[in-house]
């Protein structure tokens, strides 16, 4: 890694995921807060994430949002204006969640001191496989009671 | 007044196309830069593309500058709507031709604020 | 902590009433968290706040939750229209009748966190080209908080997104963290400082004064009073620009309205003598 590229704060994290949730979910409202305390692993989680590549040198960060399917659920209505009661098809749910995280990524990625490459995002039902990645920072978010998880990795 | 709302994410084409009819656009949608500028070739025209920036096939910037090199769609207003936010990304967009930048995420007033500096509200939403 | 319907719907009809903005069920949440300052000074909770409004039916308090539900961050640029007649009609009129040695002076009133005073150096910046005078652009607000974060030129993402020119963010922005930092040179053409409109006002006199969306929320007699004060602090045919909403006519007759395409700006008739 090369040093001092990947000094991102936590609480420019929170920034970031504020301003996201403000923008795109809670009609310029911040209702997004840190959660303090203990924070459970979801019981059926839904995992998203953007890779951030540093020009061709295989090092990079990736910033991964997790929460449980029924709060991914829950912003897919909102982010697509459904039916508090509407099924969330699996389509609009890989879709909408993925973009939070492509948004929430951008903008990390910005930050960086070198330029790097955004991926497209990722959706699945489990946290990828990160065995070269080194976790570097998280941050538990609170929307609206549900829980929601930002963490940023490394890779060198 | 016609918008073309370029994006991988259908999420994101709803939310700009969502705020583009009600300010009284009609929108075409596409998901990437190739399938536009398709749309724009088969002789549709349009007085606002909105443009990402990561895509698959053609990526936004790429659709800028190959949209600024044909002399027939100058009249087209490109205004990137994209998650790329350091200096030397919006400098690099405004030098292959985009007119303007909005930054993801973004509220619905920050477009409509865009679309007034660029002349481009239809003229019963202009107070 | 969570509002009660009876609550939401008594908040929803009063901001209706005296703003026509609606606010459909769903939007609970928004009312929590603005009133959230209001009933946090109180020390209690919003549905006790409610409550108590809806007992004491206090104006001052309704005015205050109006202007809570109501008020939305600042554009850059606002309009659009002022600050294109402002370098297509205002500048060149001025600087024709001034000496070329003599600064541009430009009051800036009610500024809140920045944006127009800045908006206006960055409009006088591209439209003066060659030698140009100095550049004095003094902005003014009642509140030192909005103050302080107008003098530090510290932006969020969403707040640089309302209504900047891409070009200027560029020109003028650099990134600092999720925040983006206004030029020192962009700093420097701007002073702030505290200043009640219904007070003296500050050390003039102006060739040009931006006081928009602010004589709205008075009545016929203050707004008589606040615009005899900017005359006093004006030079002799500077120029005022209102909101839209906004006029001098019936008002204060030394003003006279110049149509300039589909905007109106004022012109001092009167005023101080340099």
């Amino acid at each position: 890694m090369i040093a001092g590229t990947l000094t991102v704060g936590r609480e420019q994290i929170l920034a970031i995921s504020q301003d996201v949730f403000a923008a795109m979910i809670d009609d310029g409202e911040t209702i997004v807060f840190e959660r303090f305390g203990d924070v459970n692993e979801p019981a059926d989680p839904i995992v998203a994430w953007v890779d951030m590549t540093i020009g061709g040198l295989g090092i990079g960060a990736r910033a991964v949002v997790r929460t449980e399917r029924t709060v991914a659920d829950a912003l897919t209505r909102a982010l697509l204006v459904m039916d508090a009661d509407e099924v969330v098809g699996p389509e609009d749910l890989v879709d909408a969640f993925g973009e939070i995280a492509n948004v929430v990524g951008g903008n990390v990625k910005s930050l960086l001191a070198a330029h790097a490459v955004l991926s497209l995002p990722t959706v699945a039902g489990e946290a990828p496989t990160m065995a070269e990645h080194q976790f570097l920072q998280q941050i538990p978010l609170d929307w609206r009671g549900h829980t929601l998880v930002v963490s940023l990795w490394s890779l060198s | 007044m016609k918008a073309l709302v370029i994006d991988d994410s259908r999420t994101m084409r709803r939310i700009v196309t969502t705020v583009l009819k009600d300010l009284g656009y009609e929108t075409t949608e596409a998901g990437d830069g190739q399938a536009a500028l398709d749309v724009l070739e088969a002789g549709d025209t349009f007085d606002l593309a909105c443009i990402d920036w990561n895509m698959p096939v053609m990526d936004g910037l790429t659709f800028v500058t190959k949209v600024r090199e044909n002399r027939d769609w100058r009249s087209l207003t490109l205004m990137m709507v994209t998650t790329e936010s350091e200096h030397g990304q919006i400098v690099r967009a405004l030098a292959a031709g985009a007119h303007e930048y909005l930054i993801k995420p973004f509220t619905p007033d920050a477009l409509r604020d865009k679309l007034e500096l660029l002349g481009l509200l239809p003229v019963e939403e202009t107070v | 902590m969570s509002l009660t319907a009876e609550s939401f719907t008594f908040v929803a009809d009063l901001v209706r009433k005296k703003s026509a903005i609606h606010l459909p069920p769903g939007k609970e949440y928004l009312v929590e968290s603005r009133l959230m300052p209001l009933a946090r000074r109180a020390g209690i909770s919003v549905d006790d706040y409610v409550r108590r409004q809806r007992t004491t039916a206090s104006l001052t308090e309704a005015e205050l939750i109006v202007e809570a539900l109501t008020t939305n961050e600042t554009s850059w640029f606002r309009d659009a229209l002022p600050f294109l007649t402002l370098a297509g009609h205002v500048l060149p009129e001025v600087l024709a009748n001034k000496p070329p040695t003599a600064p541009l002076k430009i009051w800036s009133a009610a500024c809140s966190t920045g944006q127009e005073p800045y908006s206006i150096a960055m409009t006088l910046l591209d439209a003066l080209a060659g030698p140009t005078p100095r550049i004095e652009i003094t902005a003014t607000d009642l509140s030192g908080e909005v103050l302080a974060k107008a003098e530090r030129g510290a932006y969020t993402q969403l707040e640089v997104n309302r209504g900047l020119p891409a070009k200027y963010l560029v020109k003028h922005f650099t990134k600092a963290g999720t925040e983006w930092q206004v030029s020192k040179e962009l700093r420097s053409l701007v002073r702030f400082s505290k200043h009640n409109l219904l007070g003296a006002p500050p050390v003039g006199p102006f060739d040009i004064v931006f006081l928009r969306n602010v004589l709205i929320y008075f009545d016929v007699e203050v707004k008589r009073d606040i615009l005899r004060r900017l005359r006093t602090a004006m030079r002799p045919g500077g120029f005022l620009v209102l909101g839209a909403a906004e006029t001098t006519v019936g008002i204060d007759d030394a003003w006279q309205r110049v149509q300039v395409g589909r905007s109106s700006i004022y012109q001092n008739t009167t005023g101080s003598r340099t």
